[in-house]
């Protein structure tokens, strides 16, 4: 599966990278580097499973991405990924088309397990 | 200047929380105490303004051995020196340190925006906090080797 992960820290992405191979060997990863980067790759790799995407990023945050990704009728999920783990940020996120929320810091297990549940594996 | 030690708790808590579950290494919590002068321990320091109804920052400092184990850890390798990667590591953990004790200090006076993290690199550099407002320092080890977390935070 193609999952395109968003955030501005090369090192989160390699992290998010390095979690994924471990539980989906198959796992293509497209990094983006901000909200501008993320708009252009999600239009460029329709044929993602997934995306993943910070809050706080410069020029484009999370929360504007995930909304221009709604905006287009996208299917692909979108889970955020971010530091930002108060309750009315989490209610924000949803309401504007999250389909779940890991906060961060996160181990490999539990990205694996908000992953399974928003793709519906058991 | 009155200085509540106690607002450093929420950061020592985020520091131990970051590094066990995205280094899987544990740092060992050393002295606390209220900073007189402008230097730092390390070699690296990520920096992080703290905004919104108070004004701040964070700084978290190591030395070249502990800021490359902790990101060779966080990354699944290993570095010898200092390069784009563990200046990047750094940076992020200053910002899953701060966005953790923002989380905590929700629903106190001490509710703060988080900004995004810079680097200061080279031994013995110095970064001033906010004049007047006190900074407090948590020390501690990792693996064998120091770094420090400063907090300089008061309400607007």
């Amino acid at each position: 599966m193609k999952v395109l992960v968003v955030d501005d820290s090369s090192t989160m992405r390699r992290i998010i990278g390095n979690a994924l191979k471990s539980f989906m060997p198959d796992a293509e990863v497209v990094e983006a580097e901000d909200g501008n980067d993320g708009f252009e790759k999600f239009e460029a790799n329709q044929d993602a499973g997934l995306i993943l995407s910070d809050w706080n990023m410069p020029n484009c945050d999370g929360l504007e991405f995930l909304k221009k990704v709604v905006a287009t009728g996208s299917k692909i999920p979108v889970i955020m990924v971010t530091t930002e783990a108060e309750k009315s940020n989490v209610v924000t996120a949803i309401k504007s088309g999250a389909k779940n929320y890991v906060t961060k810091p996160f181990t490999p297990d539990i990205l694996k397990g908000k992953i399974n549940q928003t793709l519906g594996i058991s | 200047m009155k200085v509540d030690v106690n607002l450093i708790n929420p950061f020592i808590a985020a520091t131990v929380n970051a590094m066990e579950m995205m280094a899987m290494i544990k740092p060992v919590r050393k002295k606390v105490y209220v900073k007189t002068d402008n230097i730092l321990i390390g070699d690296i320091s990520g920096i992080m303004g703290l905004s919104g109804e108070v004004s701040g920052s964070i700084i978290v400092s190591f030395t070249k051995g502990s800021a490359c184990k902790l990101v060779g850890n966080m990354l699944g390798t290993s570095y010898d020196d200092i390069n784009d990667d563990v200046k990047d590591g750094i940076q992020e953990i200053v910002n899953l340190i701060a966005g953790q004790a923002k989380t905590m200090l929700a629903d106190t006076e001490y509710h703060f925006q988080v900004s995004i993290p810079t680097c200061v690199i080279g031994s013995n550099h110095q970064v001033n906090h906010k004049k007047g407002v006190p900074c407090i320092v948590a020390e501690f080890e990792l693996d064998g080797q120091p770094f420090t977390v400063e907090v300089s935070i008061s309400p607007k």
